[in-house]
């Protein structure tokens, strides 16, 4: 095989790991591509065949990937801001029990703070349809009877309480008044509180794959 | 089980002199007994350096017609390192203690 068959390959293989490493800063990048090309040129000077030289490295995109995890990592728990800790989260939340667990409590807790938002902004043009409507005042008994009479004063069933945005406005009367302002300002802050506090626990608890254990094979000693 | 034993393995090598990727191969192979892909080695190495374990510097030694990455362990790794070696006696110990019950 000529010299340019052989090294076609390479070329490509290193292409393909520059592509894939472009997320990475141009240091970081240029460091890991060098790095790869003076190996791979090492050992195929040493007689080793370079197809055999990229098997040890795998695909360009696997290898790279190890990289692109790594760099996520530690850029979203040094970080701390929230656009790098979402971005590692959902990108392992496929991968990662601890990044899937996170990101449903970011989805719930996002979802609340959204809402909240959305019926202070509702509430400002139409202050009739976000409120607090209780249909019973809450020392009432319970309205229904179930298998005895019961002193529940209070239930969150449909018909009891209605808080937030509701279109068209229950009919009976609304507690609030401007006050929900303050209160849905509140529950977004709490909202925010506890999506930060998901995305550092679940960024902080992302463990990548035990380096040795995919390739781990103990030799005999001689 | 194996969590643990990349930081370890690799932190040792790299701890007396400074070493390059295919030498720290080769001493994992050799020495360790350890067969471990350039996948994962040098994602690890590159994990190990940002997390301030080892640190890199490109050199070109007498042996050597082209430039080299070569990785030191610095102070933090040292202390990561003995931290690893304490943890990793002591876990044997006791197994090894597990595995000779009885036998006496």
């Amino acid at each position: 095989m000529s010299a340019n068959l052989q090294q076609e390959p390479i070329k490509q293989w290193l292409n393909k790991l520059a592509r894939a490493l472009e997320s990475l800063p141009g240091d970081d990048s240029r460091e890991i591509l060098a790095e790869a090309k003076e190996h791979i040129n090492e050992r195929v000077g040493k007689g080793i065949s370079p197809m055999e030289v990229l098997t040890g490295f795998g695909s360009a995109e696997a290898y790279a990937q190890g990289f692109v995890d790594e760099y996520l990592l530690i850029r979203a728990r040094s970080s701390r801001k929230t656009v790098p800790m979402l971005r590692t989260v959902i990108r392992f939340a496929g991968r990662s029990v601890v990044a899937g667990f996170g990101l449903i409590c970011v989805t719930i807790s996002g979802f609340f703070a959204l809402w909240c938002l959305v019926c202070i902004a509702v509430k400002i043009f139409r202050p009739d349809l976000v409120g607090l409507w209780l249909d019973l005042p809450l020392s009432a008994q319970h309205r229904y009877v179930h298998s005895q009479r019961d002193f529940i004063p209070l239930s969150f069933g449909h018909d009891h309480i209605v808080f937030g945005f509701q279109n068209p406005p229950p009919q009976f009367p609304e507690h609030l008044g401007m006050w929900i302002y303050p209160c849905l300002v509140g529950i977004a802050f709490l909202s925010h509180f506890a999506l930060r506090a998901s995305l550092l626990a679940a960024v902080k608890r992302i463990q990548l794959p035990a380096g040795f254990k995919p390739s781990l094979k103990v030799l005999p000693r001689a | 089980m194996y969590k643990g034993v990349a930081e370890l393995a690799l932190l040792c090598v790299v701890q007396e002199s400074p070493e390059y990727g295919l030498r720290i191969l080769e001493l994992l192979r050799d020495e360790a007994g350890l067969e471990i892909a350039e996948g994962t080695l040098y994602p690890l190495l590159y994990r190990l350096e940002k997390q301030g374990s080892i640190k890199s510097e490109w050199r070109i030694l007498d042996d050597a017609s082209h430039p080299r990455k070569y990785y030191a362990v610095t102070a933090q790794g040292k202390a990561e390192l003995k931290a690893y070696v304490d943890e990793w006696q002591t876990m044997n110990a006791t197994f090894n203690r597990f595995l000779n019950r009885g036998k006496k």
